[in-house]
């Protein structure tokens, strides 16, 4: 092949590519050197280069989809955080009312039983005032009777004559066989 | 010898013998005779209490106590042995009368079955007790 292009070189150098200045002897040479180094880095050089350009585009692929996907994620993670947010905030308003509900109810509770207590207690005191007044009347009484009746003894022995008892006691004696 | 005869079994021996017109001083004598017997010497008040209750029950005869302020009449007794005949239920009547002045007034009479309270007294303490 290299001979045939040497003839051909020869062949042209008569022709009109001198006109373009053109040596094709070197040309042929570079043209030569030029393919062996072709031949080289595609056997040589090219592959480890592609096989490395490659795995860096499929690491910058992955590492995209990678991105993409944490994004993803992280949206999805917000949109929920958002989501627990919301509805803890909603929880703590409902736990808040009801609390505020509870205390509400717990307070008239204790108001309605204070009330309740105090009119037990009132009731209590007027009912033990009236068992005192009762009692004080009925010691009254007593007392009293004790002193008319000592009274109306003092008063008979000393005014009731015989002729008085005498009728007193006639009239018991008839009352006998009733 | 054990012997074993009742107080009532006693009273019921003397008023029928009573009854029968036995002299007493006999009746007396086997009374005591009975009640030394069945060891009873103590008992005597309460064998007379027991024959009076059944002189009463009998309708023979009620002994009763009678206590007033004041002396009774003789129109008063009779009428009240009169009255305690028919209130009783017996044939006679034999009056006991005895003079307490804290009755203040009015009667009471005591038989062996039978009390009444007519005295002011008695009136007074049921005003004082009533009241209570």
């Amino acid at each position: 092949m290299l001979a045939t292009f040497v003839k051909l070189a020869e062949a042209e150098s008569s022709s009109g590519l001198e006109a373009f200045n053109l040596n094709l002897k070197s040309f042929g040479f570079q043209l030569i050197t030029f393919i062996i180094v072709l031949l080289i880095i595609k056997r040589w050089v090219l592959p480890p280069l592609t096989k490395t350009l490659e795995e860096r585009r499929q690491t910058l692929e992955k590492s995209l989809v990678q991105a993409k996907q944490t994004e993803e994620t992280l949206a999805r993670a917000e949109e929920q955080a958002g989501t627990i947010l919301h509805k803890t905030r909603e929880q703590a308003d409902v736990t808040i009312a009801e609390a505020k509900n509870q205390a509400r109810e717990v307070l008239s509770k204790a108001e309605v039983n204070a009330q309740t207590q105090a009119q037990r207690i009132l009731k209590e005191a007027e009912v033990q005032l009236a068992q005192e007044r009762a009692k004080l009347r009925d010691e009254l009484k007593v007392e009293l009777a004790g002193l008319v009746t000592e009274a109306t003894e003092k008063v008979l022995k000393s005014k009731l004559s015989a002729a008085a008892d005498r009728q007193l006691i006639e009239r018991s004696i008839k009352e006998l066989a009733r | 010898m054990n012997l074993s005869i009742s107080r009532r079994q006693l009273a019921d021996y003397i008023i029928e013998h009573l009854v029968k017109g036995r002299p007493r001083h006999q009746l007396s004598k086997s009374v005591a005779a009975a009640l030394i017997a069945t060891k009873n010497k103590n008992q005597t008040d309460l064998l007379m209490e027991d024959v009076a209750h059944e002189l009463e029950n009998r309708g023979l005869l009620a002994h009763a106590k009678v206590t007033t302020a004041t002396q009774l009449t003789d129109n008063l007794r009779r009428q009240l042995k009169h009255q305690l005949k028919k209130a009783v239920g017996v044939k006679n009547v034999i009056l006991e009368e005895e003079i307490d002045e804290s009755v203040i007034g009015g009667i009471r009479i005591e038989t062996a079955n039978h009390t009444w309270d007519k005295t002011i007294a008695r009136r007074l303490a049921d005003i004082k007790g009533g009241v209570r």
